[in-house]
Order: C-alpha cells, then structure tokens, then sequence
C-alpha cells in the first residue's frame, strides 16, 4: 500500500492523542482516589457508590438517634431507682409509725419526712436534661408539677391536661402517648415514660387507654404519700398497717415492673447499637471497595502509560524525519 | 525523406513535455500539506507518428515517432473511498455533538460527589430525622427549613442549567444551519466552474479538490447523498429533496414554532414546513439532544421531565403528610393547623422543578413546620413520617412512564441512565473515530504526497529535460556542419 508521509504524521499525533488520554485519566484516578469520576466512567458502579454513601448515612443517623434514645432511658433508670429508694424510705417510715409503742412525736416527724420525700418524688417528676422534661411526654418544654403549699399539682401550661388536684380520683387524664425514636428502618424503640404512668395518676376505670407495660393503680403515689403523713399525724396506725402499707408496696411493684421494662428497652438498644456499629464498619468497607482505586494497582498503571507515550515519542520522532531530501546532493 | 528541422520538433516538444511535467511535480511538493489536495500527474503520450497510412505514402521505413506530449494532468482520487468517508463522518458527527453535550449534562449533575443533588437529599431527611426527636427546638427547625431550601434550590439550578443548555444548543443548531448553507452555495458555485472549464475539454482538478473539502465539511454536519454528476454538476439530497441541484440551492432553515407558552423548533427546508429528515451529522445530534414536542422527546427534554416528575412527587408526597387534614391531623408548635410544606413560587405545569420552593410562611417562622399530630409541642409523630418517606416507594411520573420507587431510587436510577447514555455516546464517538481515520488513510494512500516519490520524479524528469536539451545542442551542431561546411 502507498505510504505518504501525511499519513504517519497524522497516525502518530492520533496515538500521542489516545495515549495522552489515558494517562490523563489515570492521573485523575490517582489524585481523586476515586475510580469513577463521572456516571458514565461506569454507570453500575456509579450508581452503587450512591446507594451505598446513602445507606452509611442513614445508618449513622440510625447511631445518632440510638444514643439519643440511650442516654433518655439511662436518666429515666437513674429516676426510677431513686424513686424506689423513697418508697423504701417511706415503708420504713410506715412501719415504725404502725408500731403503737411509738410515741405521737415520733410520729409528727416521720410524717414530716414523709412530706419531704413527696417533695423529693415532685423533684424527680421534673427530671429534665437539656431542656427537656422526661416524664412529662410530649409536652416536654413545660415541667409537669408545682407546688403549691404543699399540694402537688400540674404545672399550669400543661396542655392537654387537666389543671386538677391530685389525688382527685374520678378526674380523667387524656393520654399522654409514648415518644418513640427511629432506630432502623421502620422500627422506633420508646424512649420515656409518662409522669402518668410512673405516679399512677389515672383512675383504674380508664384502663383501656392506658399503654403498658403496667396497670394503673386506684391512688396516685402522691396521694398514697399524703394519705400516710394525715394518718401519721392523726395516730391511726390501723390504717398505716392497714391501707397504707399495703398501697406503698403495691407502687412499689408498679415501679419495678416499669423499671424492668425501662432495662428491657436499654438491653434492646445497647443491642442495637452494636449492631449498627457492626453494619456501619461494614457499609463503609464496602464502599471502599467499590469506588475507592487502589493506588498501588494505579501506580502501576500509571508508570505503564507513561512508558508507552515516551515509547510512542521516541519512536514518532525518529520516523517523521528523515526524507530523500537529506540524502540527494 | 525526413524534414531539415525534423529532430529539433522533437527536442522541442520533449522539452515542454518534461518542464510541464515538472511544473506538476512543483505543484504537488508545494501542495503536500494542503487540506483535501489530490496527487496529480503530467500522463504523458507519444505524439501522433508519422507517417498515415495512405496513396501518397513516402517508401522510407514508417511509422517514426514524432516525439511526447502531456496528454491530461490525471488526478488521484478513489471516488467509492470518498462516499465511504463521508458516509461514516457523518455519525461521527452526530455522535461526537451528543457526547459533547452529555459530557456537559454530567459535569451540571456533579454526581457522584459531595456536592450533588443526592447529597442534598440526604441531608433533608436527616434534619427530619432530628426534628422527629426534637420537634420543640428551634435550632432543629432552622436547620431543617436550610436544607429544605437547599434542596429546592438544587432541584431549581438542575433544571435552569439544563434549561440553559438545551437553548444553547438550539442556538447552535442555528449556527450549522447557516453553515449548511453557506457550504452549499460556495459548492453550487465551484459546481458552475467546473462545469464550464470541463465543457472545454480541462480537468478542473483543483477546483475538483476545493469542492470535495466544501463536500467532506457538509458531511459532517447533515446526512447527505451524493449523486452521480453531470459533466462536473453533482446534485447532494438530503434525504431524497436536492439541497444543491447543479448550481441552484434550497436552503435550509431553523423555524420556530409555538404550541401555547412553549416554544419549539424544527429544521425545515427554507420557505416551507416540510422539515428536512437529517439522520446523521452534527445537525441531527443537536436536534436529537434539543428537540422538543417530538416523539420520541429530545433527551434533555427526557431529562427535564423526569426532573419535574421528582419535584411534583416530593411536593405532594411531602405536603401529604405535612398538610393538616381531617383525615391526618398536623399541628405546628402553635398548635394550628400545619398548611404547604412545598410550594410552586409560580404555576406552571410542566415546569415543576423550576418553581419548587418551601412555603415562605415555613422560612419566615420555622414554628409553623407540623411536627405533631396532637396539639403537643413534644410530639414529632408528622416529623418521623416525614423522615420515614425517604423509605417509602411512591409514585412518581404519570400515565405510562409511572414508576413505583423511593424518591432516592428515583433520583439513582435518573444518574445511571445519565451515565448510561454518556458512556455509550464516548464509545460509539470513538469508534467512529478510528473508522473514519482508518478510511482516511486509504484515501491518503491514494491520493496523498510522498514527497520521496515527488523527489524521485522531479530527478527523473530533470534528467530527461538535460537529455532533450542535449538533443537539441547535437541537432544544432549537425545543421551546422550541413550549412556551414558542405558546399564551401
């Protein structure tokens, strides 16, 4: 075939051309590291990378929202536990105010005690943590008790409440529903208990509404409280030993049964976090993997095409020159 | 009986013969860089011998030679390479604009990055993710009205950029038309030319050469056949209407319609509707990639659309479940009723994506996003469905291009399809590429210059000239010896 030096020159400038191409892009692999920098350098993977960086995102949203919910039920842990402890305190009190051999003025000072733990137990109604009441459901910007001399009563501002006093029994409470948080993919975990529920503020007859994990008692914790402090100090010890020491164990089992669900839920997320500690090492391996270069294989390949665009170079160089021009005298 | 000067008749004419030859071969060596140039050669023929066959023929041996001549300047070109070549430069043509213009669409999408639209996305659903917790602070709020109007502005620039290119483009369909036809006209004019130096019996090679650049040129830029010519008249069809008849053309031109607010356009043969079905060259890439109220649609109309569909789905999905109903009650942190998540800053169907934006009441007082469905400033129930929609296959698109995927699905699929179509646009621009080079260097080898070869003549026909001027020096010393010294 008739060769014109036209076409070496053009076929050597296209080569330098497509080698120059590929060195390039082997270049922008290695100082993105990453393998796909457009979709079409490889739609499938492209698209795959996406789904992957949004599946890790959610999973640390997922993290984020666990720990959220972990550190609400921790609290809420503390608080029951230390609410236990007064009913403790208050049994005792119970006890020793049954017993007639005790004087009235030993009476008169356990009833104030017994005043002092109900303010304690008003004290831990109002946990709150970074602006947030625990107990108070979903109206956690406003504390859910005063008091007024002496009487516990809802805070006013409680929406969705009654102002009423406690302990009116027969008064009805709107419900107070759980807060629940988002710790997989449709599946939220609740994170609070409401003040209803730990201190048994609803009638028995409204049970049907009531959410477990325990049934409500006829007396409110309160009342149970100021009930033995008004039996104190009016020195009925048949109704301390009667009424007043059985109503304290039955709050007392009522809290544990929720104390034991709280440790349930924070078994259940400390569960989950580990989990999803487990899904994120793994997503973000996998995400490596699938669109991270590996750099020693581009190193390599990189000293490969330069290799070839100086062989191509050289070799262009020496046989575009030489014409029979060089050689007729 | 051989005429006194019959020798110098010879000379003479092997002389102009060999200088005309070189002359060609000048011409080629200052030739050998010009685009479209085609090797020519002086064919050279022994002149008419002596003597005719005849009554009066003389009685010495016949016939004699009578010496050379430059019978035509031949030019070298494959005429089948030729169609071949611009047959497959024409896709080169179509497929090089789209890639161009698809590599352009994927640097506007900026996927897959940091900075792209997906990641906008995610970071709404996770201020969502917060606001469910949180529904009462008002540093989540703030944040989740920012990212919403990051994302509306994403969706708004996307589409306004594609908007942009797809005028741009149109704009330079425009541009070619005109080239088009000014290639056409400069080639019905050559047309004229050669025709009339070939009447008189030339070869109009260089003209010939001119017009196949002109030719080459269209090419590239719309689906044309060439016809077998006419005494140098060629008549080039566009699909079967002559764009250049001989030397009259029709031109061709980009006429804008209008179908209610939108407007379109359509290449037509100029002066009528009829429009010219190009189906290659960089004409018929640019209208592939622009076209509008066509079917199929243009693809970065496709592209638009599916823009919009995404919009219209995040709007009423998201406004569906944020809007206060009797059948799903929504409460902002006033406890009123939650209205619009999403609005249309103006009604234009078709346009979604561009006029997306949140309901300025939400940006103004972030108080009024819905988080609750009971009026408690605690709840964030509206808020986690909200978040939880990142999840939930909804229906996006209508009648029969309708899917039933996660809006963050859609958006993926969207990408890949992007990469999908640009990647087969890089391969099969390539691969013409090389076709179209290797088929270049066929007509190289025909028709290009070696300038060895050219050295190589220009030797020979000096040696041959130095030969007859030698012949013409003896010719003269023997006249001399006849006049001067016989008969002294």
């Amino acid at each position: 075939m008739r060769v014109t030096s036209g076409m070496i020159i053009n076929r050597m400038i296209m080569n330098l051309n497509r080698n120059l191409s590929r060195l390039a892009k082997v270049q922008n692999q290695m100082s993105t590291g990453k393998i796909v920098a457009r979709p079409s350098d490889d739609p499938s993977l492209a698209t795959q990378g996406i789904r992957l960086q949004r599946e890790l995102s959610q999973t640390k949203q997922y993290q984020a929202n666990a720990n959220d919910a972990q550190s609400l039920l921790d609290l809420t842990d503390t608080a029951l536990t230390q609410i236990e402890n007064i009913l403790q305190r208050a049994k005792e009190l119970a006890v020793a105010g049954a017993n007639g051999t005790n004087p009235q003025e030993a009476r008169e000072a356990y009833a104030a005690e017994i005043d002092q733990l109900k303010e304690q137990l008003v004290q831990i109604g109002n946990t709150a943590v970074g602006g947030r009441y625990i107990f108070a459901g979903t109206n956690y910007t406003t504390p859910p008790f005063v008091l007024n001399n002496g009487a516990v009563d809802y805070a006013p501002g409680f929406t969705g409440e009654m102002v009423a006093k406690i302990p009116a029994t027969g008064t009805q409470l709107s419900l107070q529903p759980n807060i629940a948080y988002e710790v997989g993919p449709n599946v939220t975990v609740p994170v609070n208990l409401t003040a209803a529920q730990v201190f048994n503020l609803w009638p028995s007859s409204t049970a049907t509404l009531y959410d477990p994990p325990a049934l409500p008692l006829n007396k409110s914790m309160f009342a149970v409280l100021e009930n033995l402090s008004g039996y104190l100090r009016s020195g009925n010890t048949g109704k301390i030993s009667g009424e007043s020491l059985k109503d304290i164990d039955d709050q007392l089992d009522h809290i544990l049964t929720l104390h034991a669900d709280v440790g349930a839920r924070q078994n259940r997320i400390a569960q989950t976090l580990s989990r999803l500690a487990d899904a994120e090492t793994n997503l973000t391996e996998l995400l490596s993997k699938t669109t991270d270069i590996d750099l020693a294989e581009a190193t390599i390949r990189y000293s490969n095409e330069q290799a070839v665009y100086q062989a191509a170079l050289m070799t262009g160089a020496k046989i575009i020159q030489p014409t029979l021009a060089d050689y007729l005298r | 009986m051989r005429a006194t000067f019959f020798g110098f008749e010879i000379a003479r004419r092997a002389l102009f013969a060999e200088q005309r030859a070189l002359d060609v071969t000048g011409h080629n060596i200052a030739n050998a860089n010009t685009p479209g140039f085609s090797r020519q050669e002086a064919v050279l023929r022994a002149t008419e011998a002596y003597t005719v066959p005849g009554w009066n023929r003389p009685l010495s041996a016949g016939q004699v030679g009578t010496g050379v001549a430059v019978q035509e300047i031949r030019r070298y070109r494959d005429q089948f390479i030729d169609g071949q070549w611009r047959k497959e430069n024409q896709l080169l043509g179509k497929w090089d604009t789209k890639k161009f213009a698809l590599e352009k669409i994927e640097a506007l999408v900026n996927e897959p990055s940091e900075a792209g639209i997906t990641t906008v996305l995610e970071q709404f659903w996770e201020g969502l993710a917060e606001l469910a917790k949180k529904p009462a602070d008002q540093n989540v709020r703030a944040i989740v009205v920012q990212r919403s109007i990051a994302l509306t502005e994403a969706i708004n620039h996307t589409y306004n950029q594609l908007d942009e290119l797809q005028a741009d483009i149109v704009h330079q369909a425009g541009v070619k038309v005109s080239e088009v036809n000014s290639l056409a006209e400069q080639i019905a004019r050559l047309n004229d030319q050669i025709h009339k130096i070939e009447l008189a019996g030339d070869s109009a090679n260089d003209l010939r050469d001119q017009r196949g650049v002109l030719i080459d040129q269209l090419s590239s830029l719309a689906s044309i056949q060439i016809s077998h010519e006419d005494r140098g008249l060629l008549t080039i069809r566009i699909n079967g209407i002559p764009l250049i008849d001989g030397n009259t053309v029709q031109k061709l031109e980009l006429k804008e319609y209008t179908s209610g607010a939108d407007k379109y356009y359509r290449v037509v043969w100029a002066g009528t509707d009829t429009e010219a079905q190009l189906r290659g060259g960089e004409l018929a890439g640019l209208l592939e990639l622009s076209q509008s109220h066509t079917t199929p649609p243009g693809i970065i109309e496709t592209f638009k659309a599916k823009l919009n569909d995404f919009a219209k789905a995040l709007h009423d999905e998201v406004n569906n479940i944020h809007q206060s109903s009797a059948a799903n009650p929504t409460y902002d942190l006033k406890g009123q009723p939650g209205g619009e998540f999403f609005t249309y800053s103006a009604s234009v169907t078709g346009q979604e994506a561009r006029f997306l934006t949140v309901n300025p009441a939400l940006i103004a007082n972030p108080d009024l996003i819905a988080a609750a469905a009971i009026p408690a400033v605690g709840d964030g129930s509206i808020a986690l469905r909200l978040a939880q929609l990142q999840n939930t296959r909804v229906t996006i698109g209508s009648g029969a291009a309708a899917v039933n995927s996660t809006l963050d699905s859609y958006l993926e699929s969207v990408i890949g399809e992007l990469g999908v179509q640009s990647q087969e646009a890089i391969r099969m621009a390539d691969n013409q590429k090389l076709l179209v080079e290797q088929i270049d260097n066929y007509r190289q080898s025909v028709s290009g210059i070696n300038l060895d070869e050219e050295m190589a003549n220009m030797v020979k026909y000096q040696h041959s000239y130095n030969a007859a001027a030698k012949l013409l020096n003896v010719m003269d010393e023997m006249l001399q010896v006849l006049i001067n010294q016989i008969g002294r």
